[in-house]
């Protein structure tokens, strides 16, 4: 594996053996979304992955938008 | 005055007329009424005005799709969560979805990064290179190191005339085994990113080589950073322009595919400068 940045590597690499910030990526409504656990159901929405502009017009996956997982990942 | 019924006052059957004389209680107004909880997937726009101040935006279809690269580009190691990646198992699959669906008829590739894994930049930017539908790129704040040949993987490439790009040779991290072949690999490595980008850009192989070992420019390294308009002109990228730009080419290239269907994609390496 190279690694090609101008970024410092001390700097990419920090905190790379320590714990990972909880982070989740889940399908929901055919897109994918990663998601940051705020409860057992619900989870708040960091970003979307899509390739269609037209998907981050919608309200539903904005940003912030808090979204219930049961429907997702029982 | 309300119609009397066939039966007049003294049928028992008659339905009951209300008073005039008393007024009546209108039946409630369903827009005052506080938003139950029953009803609140249907009240969306509302909501996100209220809570987050945003109107509902109309729904469309686009036929060109988009793909974002951010950050680093990540490949086989997972980065530290400080890092914002653009991860290859998101990007490759939506890049074999607009090679395959019908309805996709044009790629636009818009880069913020810094740079990243070797193998996994390559394997995006060979994706994109060998695209069928039109394709164009928009670098913009920084497409640094293999943000290069992803930039230049597209048909056509605009550069922001703030963005910068750095050229730069390849480096090793971690372990560093002190042997000639150390060195070799990693111009192995790097002659594969020279190559790419001399065949998918019009610049010549010398004058890349030349900007990627120049000294004097980094102050942590050797090679040259590129504003704007300086890459364009040495045949890098191949024009300076934003949003607007890029848009209205990969409309115009969209609307040439159309009424050609099937003529094979111009290379654009084969004019060099």
């Amino acid at each position: 594996m190279i690694l090609w940045t101008p970024a410092p590597m001390e700097m990419v690499l920090d905190g790379i053996d320590g714990p990972s910030r909880p982070s989740l990526e889940v399908k929901h409504h055919g897109r994918i979304l990663i998601v940051e656990p705020v409860s057992t159901v619900h989870a708040r929405v960091v970003r979307l992955i899509s390739s269609d502009p037209a998907d981050y017009l919608d309200p539903a996956w904005q940003p912030g938008k808090v979204i219930t997982l049961a429907s997702t990942v029982m | 005055m309300p119609e009397r019924s066939p039966g007049g006052y003294g049928n028992p059957d008659a339905p009951i007329q209300p008073d005039p004389g008393v007024p009546t209680i209108p039946p409630p107004d369903p827009t005052l009424e506080p938003p139950r909880k029953k009803n609140r997937s249907r009240n969306v726009p509302l909501e996100n005005l209220t809570e987050i101040g945003n109107t509902e935006l109309p729904s469309i279809r686009s036929s060109i799709h988009c793909l974002t690269i951010i950050g680093q580009v990540e490949g086989h190691l997972a980065l530290p969560a400080q890092n914002k990646t653009t991860k290859y198992e998101h990007l490759i699959p939506q890049l074999v979805a607009v090679e395959q669906n019908a309805d996709i008829e044009g790629l636009l590739v818009i880069l913020n990064t810094v740079g990243g894994d070797v193998e996994a930049g390559l394997a995006i930017a060979e994706m994109v290179s060998s695209l069928s539908k039109p394709s164009v790129s928009l670098v913009l704040g920084g497409g640094h190191s293999i943000g290069v040949p992803i930039a230049v993987s597209t048909d056509y490439s605009f550069i922001a005339s703030t963005a910068t790009m750095t050229i730069h040779p390849i480096r090793l991290t971690g372990l560093v085994i002190g042997v000639p072949q150390t060195y070799e690999y990693l111009d192995k490595m790097q002659d594969r990113v020279v190559k790419f980008v001399v065949n998918n850009s019009r610049i010549t192989e010398e004058r890349f080589r030349e900007l990627m070992f120049r000294t004097g420019e980094l102050a942590r390294d050797i090679g040259t950073v590129l504003v704007g308009k300086d890459a364009s002109a040495c045949g890098l990228i191949d024009e300076v322009g934003g949003l607007g730009e890029a848009v209205r080419k990969i409309n115009q290239m969209v609307e040439e595919r159309r009424r050609n269907p099937g003529q094979p994609k111009p290379r654009k390496a084969l004019n060099k400068l």
